[in-house]
């Protein structure tokens, strides 16, 4: 499944330690998807840093998954400030192998979309965001509720003024 | 550990994940997310950057860039944004009887529905405080133009730039048009958007009516369309613009 065909030993590698004190080695180029780790890194004069550096928010398991993530789009051109435009940003179309990326279980998405945050992986917390907005869509507050276990705090007159305002578009 | 809130918890709480998730939605599920939740309600309402996207605050106008439409009033009010190749053609416009075969109207012609009943007709319908379009027209203008033998042209202009919105929003453009298509006969509404090389589009609301020469019609029309479509003064209509026209001369 390696994303291209290059022998990964040639790389410099870094060993980053998760949340809960678990080694992983990875290439540099992967772990710099990472705008954090990418300047942590420079903060080392541009040399691979020998030491391990720490993880302190993410676990093993998603930091394992975030690599994951990078390695497969390790080729990827790096974000432009052309890509932040609305355009780009309101489509919730995900390419494929992202799609089954995130065909995890909705903890796990959201501890992804944390460690995207955290680390800075601007494209992986973009696909995060999207996956959770097409959980969204089409659906109607009680069924949005009940899949994120979220509670209805308005009173009964809150919520009937919100519904009268906006209830012209509810047909589509 | 187990204390601590889960994943989802701590992103659905912070804004600053929350809000770029509710930037990928559709606008119509974006409108409708406020009804989950006073936190929902309350990032939707305050953020600079989803109130532009649902065109209730301006965006910031960037160079270059070709003004975008309201998708959610042009999905539900189409005759206002259908673009009229032949502007000459007047009897070609929607009229009043076009504005009657929209769903929420005709609703209004069985009687069992009542005006406050409709949510499209509810002074607090949100979409009378949408903009049109993005950036928004700073001002309305105004186009009357009345068919006879000659032809009259009358034009005003109605400034936006200091009301709440910055811009023109859908409740003038909506009352003006159902105000002048219920009083007069034989009428037609276009809005006609030029974009500007530089700053906002302009925005001209275009009304055309026949001068009719029958005596009485005129008040019986009024009377029975009146009837189907009460306005109760909602906000600026046709009638108010009185003084406001300027008479312009035109060549034949």
């Amino acid at each position: 499944m390696a994303a291209n065909a290059q022998p990964t030993d040639a790389q410099p590698k870094i060993t980053l330690v998760s949340s809960d004190n678990q080694k992983i080695l990875v290439d540099r180029d992967i772990a710099e998807r990472s705008v954090l780790l990418k300047h942590m890194i420079q903060d080392f004069g541009g040399e691979t840093p020998d030491q391990d550096i720490p993880i302190h928010n993410v676990n093993e398991v998603v930091l394992k998954k975030v690599i994951e993530w990078c390695e497969h789009h390790r080729a990827d051109p790096p974000a432009t400030a052309e890509d932040d435009s609305d355009n780009r940003k309101k489509s919730t179309d995900i390419e494929e192998w992202d799609q089954k990326f995130m065909q995890v279980d909705q903890e796990m998405l959201f501890e992804i979309i944390l460690a995207a945050n955290y680390l800075d992986i601007k494209p992986l917390l973009d696909v995060g965001c999207k996956t959770v907005a097409n959980m969204i869509k089409g659906k109607s507050p009680d069924e949005i509720r009940k899949t994120f276990n979220i509670t209805n705090d308005f009173t009964p007159e809150e919520e009937d003024q919100i519904r009268r305002e906006n209830e012209w578009a509810e047909d589509r | 550990m187990s204390t601590t809130p889960s994943a989802l918890t701590r992103v659905l709480s912070l804004p600053d994940l929350l809000e770029p998730i509710l930037l990928c939605l559709p606008p119509r599920d974006l409108l409708l997310a406020q009804l989950i939740s006073r936190h929902f309600h309350s990032l939707i309402t305050n953020s600079p950057l989803i109130q532009p996207a649902l065109f209730f605050r301006p965006a910031p106008s960037k160079p270059n860039t070709t003004p975008t439409t309201n998708p959610l009033l042009a999905e539900h009010f189409p005759h206002f944004f259908t673009v009229h190749e032949d502007a000459r053609r007047s009897w070609q416009l929607p009229s009043f009887e076009k504005l009657m075969r929209m769903p929420w109207i005709s609703s209004l012609q069985t009687s069992t529905v009542s005006r406050t009943q409709t949510p499209f007709l509810r002074r607090e319908a949100s979409w009378r405080r949408m903009l049109l379009m993005q950036p928004p027209p700073r001002d309305l203008h105004l186009l009357l133009q009345a068919c006879s033998r000659r032809e009259f042209l009358s034009t005003a202009k109605l400034p936006f730039a200091e009301s709440e919105a910055g811009g023109v929003t859908m409740d003038v453009v909506y009352d003006i048009v159902v105000s002048f298509v219920t009083v007069e006969m034989a009428s037609g509404f276009s809005l006609i958007f030029e974009s500007a090389e530089e700053g906002t589009p302009k925005l001209t609301l275009r009304l055309t009516y026949t001068v009719q020469c029958i005596m009485g019609s005129r008040e019986r029309t009024r009377k029975t369309r009146r009837g189907i479509l009460e306005s109760e003064g909602q906000g600026l209509v046709y009638e108010d613009l009185e003084d406001k026209w300027v008479r312009v001369e035109v060549e034949d």
